[in-house]
């Protein structure tokens, strides 16, 4: 019997502690990714939305590496239990909710993975969520708090936010959405020839990825009318909502920003800007360069950063 | 797929491969911050690590609990559980060194999530525990050991500081006086600055013996303090050792009146005897057990009373600037729709006369902290719970029409409906 037949029986046997859970599942994590992205594969044949190309590969690969970290943290606490069978039941059951997976051809693009990998990050990240003001509206921190209107110690949040998403949240993200340097820098081309193109192409693929996501939050998040978030900034409350909200719903961003129009001095209205990169560190500086010299410290050095009046 | 692709594949697998392998090492160093709480995918609150032992408890009315994920700011996953089956079910998740505890009670509708961030202990706190289990008195018989070790060490730590103390302070006296010999030449020095010098090194010398004493009843005290706790062990240990002895001497005492008595054979009641010694240990581990969450209970009251009085006081706080507006605002005309229901129940404080019962149901997921804090708000007296729909009496003043103060009820976020009803619960 060979070394990996060994392996496989062994994931179909009992395992009676968690020490033993942990050594196996380390020891056979390509054969568990596999199996994972075997089951996203398969769940896209049958729905028709498979064809036999890198892209949806890599699909299925993100969504079984994304099954099997619930499988690794999850499993623990399952022992004494088959992993196989255990990894088989967390995906049956993932699987079986109304649209798991925010499947559309338009988003197998360089384009649209980096969209949809950033808005998938922010369902289960706060840095990300933060950080898609930045990303989609180009709007920096400072702006972010004054637009959400947020008190002191969640506008500090909002500030560690921005910041680890600078330092690691934005590169493993990435990573892990499987969006290469040579795409990114694609796109940032095509954003400096064809500007207005890529602006509506930003817009429309933004809208369907916001729209899947939204549905993360719980029911009572929807979408409110205009006396209702007037009410909501009056009286001062639900931090979480406005975030949450507000982060994944363009139009109730936009409706906010008219509401609170007086208040909201120096910033503009919310239009897609699209940022790929995570707002860097030296924002005043960069103010500076982009005024003299036209820089702006990113790489590509095209597009100018917009600033709080705080800090940037 | 041609080679090209086939090696951008393989990296990119390769690169997920190395996140998996990373995770558990994430988890240990990363600052949990803000903890995200996830329901059945969904995100349905946040704690907040930097407070004392969060909490966070979250009800679901219709639909059942099935997932559970808690995970960083940075979006890191540290905890998940599956809860499948309706009953209770709990869980620990090491998060660096600190941990979470999960509990879940799910029903065939609905369900309720407890989730506690619980911060590592720092030494001094472990420390003070260990006195303070000392001090206590009774250690177990399989501690004695650590108790013991730990009171000599404290002893030793404190001998050794106080002989620093002491050996620091000659040194310095001695380093002292010939400083000044070689800074000053004798010839120099006239007679009257020489007495000042010398009565001023006095006082010196004065308030070092001064702080010396100190220092040394201190020692003192702490080592009286240290004997006083060893001889309350030994106590103790002698008072265990007592009740040791008494209870062989009972047992001897049976053993022997069954082999005195007629008809009952000696093995048949050694039999007995160790059945009944075996029901008292399954007792005596039932009661402990019992006392234990008797006491996690306990713990988890007074954290959620502490909790729901802070927040009383912040409420109390930020309504006081708003209590002459509210006076105006109700003065001679009934409350306005938009009027908050806690300025409605400032005005019925005043005016003691209607009784207005009725139902009122809540939007899915609120908890039951913010039901009993509206209700509060309202002063208002909770009765039963009928699926979903809770029966709920308040006091409101002469002038207000009961409409009115409905109305106002129905803008609270949390309410989804509310109606007039006598006895009936009102149907979904």
């Amino acid at each position: 019997m060979g070394e990996r037949q060994v392996l496989f029986t062994k994931l179909s046997t009992l395992v009676a502690t968690v020490e033993e859970f942990d050594r196996l599942t380390v020891e056979a994590l390509p054969e568990l990714l596999e199996r994972a992205t075997g089951h996203a594969r398969r769940f896209l044949r049958d729905t028709g939305q498979w064809t036999d190309d890198i892209s949806h590969e890599k699909l299925a690969l993100r969504w079984g590496y994304e099954l099997l970290e619930r499988f690794l943290v999850c499993g623990r606490s399952e022992v004494p239990c088959r992993p196989f069978f255990l990894l088989d039941s967390i995906i049956a059951k993932y699987f079986s909710q109304p649209e798991p997976l925010c499947y559309h051809k338009d988003l197998l693009s360089p384009l649209g993975r980096f969209l949809e990998g950033i808005t998938s990050r922010a369902v289960v990240s706060r840095d990300a969520l933060m950080a898609l003001f930045y990303h989609l509206y180009g709007l920096s921190q400072g702006q972010v708090v004054r637009i959400l209107g947020l008190g002191a110690v969640e506008s500090q949040r909002v500030y560690k936010n921005f910041e680890r998403w600078r330092q690691t949240g934005w590169q493993r993200a990435v990573a892990e959405s499987g969006v290469s340097e040579t795409e990114l820098r694609q796109i940032e081309d095509q954003k400096h020839r064809q500007p207005e193109q890529l602006k509506a192409e930003a817009d429309r693929l933004i809208r369907l990825v916001q729209t899947h996501y939204r549905r993360s939050e719980p029911e009572h998040f929807s979408c409110l009318t205009n006396q209702k978030w007037a009410d909501l900034f009056e009286q001062d409350y639900d931090y979480d909502y406005r975030v949450w909200h507000l982060a994944l719903c363009r139009d109730c961003l936009i409706d906010v920003y008219d509401l609170r129009q007086d208040e909201l001095a120096g910033i503009q209205s919310p239009q897609i800007d699209l940022r790929l990169r995570p707002l860097q560190k030296g924002g005043i500086v960069t103010l500076f360069w982009a005024k003299s010299g036209g820089g702006n410290g990113h790489a590509g050095g095209r597009s100018t950063q917009r600033l709080s009046g705080t800090s940037a | 797929m041609d080679m090209r692709e086939d090696g951008q594949l393989s990296a990119y697998r390769e690169r997920l491969l190395e996140a998996l392998r990373q995770h558990p090492r994430r988890q240990g160093r990363e600052d949990p911050g803000l903890l995200q709480v996830f329901v059945n995918h969904e995100c349905v609150g946040t704690l907040d690590c930097a407070h004392a032992d969060p909490t966070l408890v979250f009800a679901s009315r219709e639909r059942p609990i099935h997932t559970i994920e808690i995970r960083t700011a940075a979006g890191l996953l540290v905890g998940s559980f599956s809860a499948q089956e309706v009953g209770m079910k709990t869980a620990r998740f090491p998060v660096g060194r600190h941990a979470i505890e999960m509990s879940v009670h799910t029903r065939l509708a609905g369900g309720v999530v407890r989730v506690k961030y619980r911060a590592a202990r720092t030494w001094r706190y472990r420390l003070r525990n260990a006195v303070a289990s000392l001090a206590a008195g009774l250690p177990r018989m399989d501690q004695r050991e650590h108790a013991w070790m730990r009171v000599m060490a404290m002893t030793q730590a404190v001998l050794t500081l106080a002989m620093l103390f002491l050996v620091a302070d000659r040194v310095t006296d001695r380093a002292k006086p010939q400083a000044t010999v070689v800074q000053t030449p004798p010839a120099s020095i006239p007679f009257n600055t020489t007495q000042a010098t010398s009565s001023e090194a006095l006082f010196l010398q004065e308030q070092k013996l001064v702080r010396l004493a100190q220092a040394q009843e201190a020692s003192l005290q702490t080592l009286q303090a240290q004997q006083e706790e060893i001889a309350q062990v030994n106590r103790a240990l002698e008072a265990v050792a007592r009740t040791q002895q008494q209870l062989r001497v009972n047992l001897q005492t049976v053993q022997q009146q069954g082999v005195d008595s007629k008809g009952v054979a000696p093995s048949k009641l050694n039999k007995l005897l160790l059945a009944e010694l075996r029901n008292a240990a399954a007792e005596r581990k039932q009661l402990r057990q019992q006392i234990q969450e008797l006491t996690a209970g306990k713990e988890a009251l007074s954290s959620a009373l502490t909790a729901l009085e802070t927040r009383n006081r912040e409420l109390e706080k930020n309504r006081k600037p708003e209590k002459p507006a509210a006076a105006k605002a109700t003065e001679g005309a009934p409350p306005s729709p938009t009027t908050a229901p806690a300025q409605v129940a400032e005005a019925a404080r005043e005016n003691l006369s209607q009784l207005l019962n009725f139902w009122v149901s809540f939007q899915d997921g609120t908890s039951e902290a913010s039901i009993e804090q509206l209700i509060q708000e309202i002063h208002g007296r909770k009765g039963q719970v009928n699926a979903g729909w809770y029966n709920v009496e308040v006091t409101l003043p002469q002038p207000q029409p009961p409409d009115g103060f409905m109305e106002s009820l129905k803008k609270a976020k949390i309410v989804k409906a509310v109606t007039t009803s006598r006895n009936i619960p009102p149907s979904q």
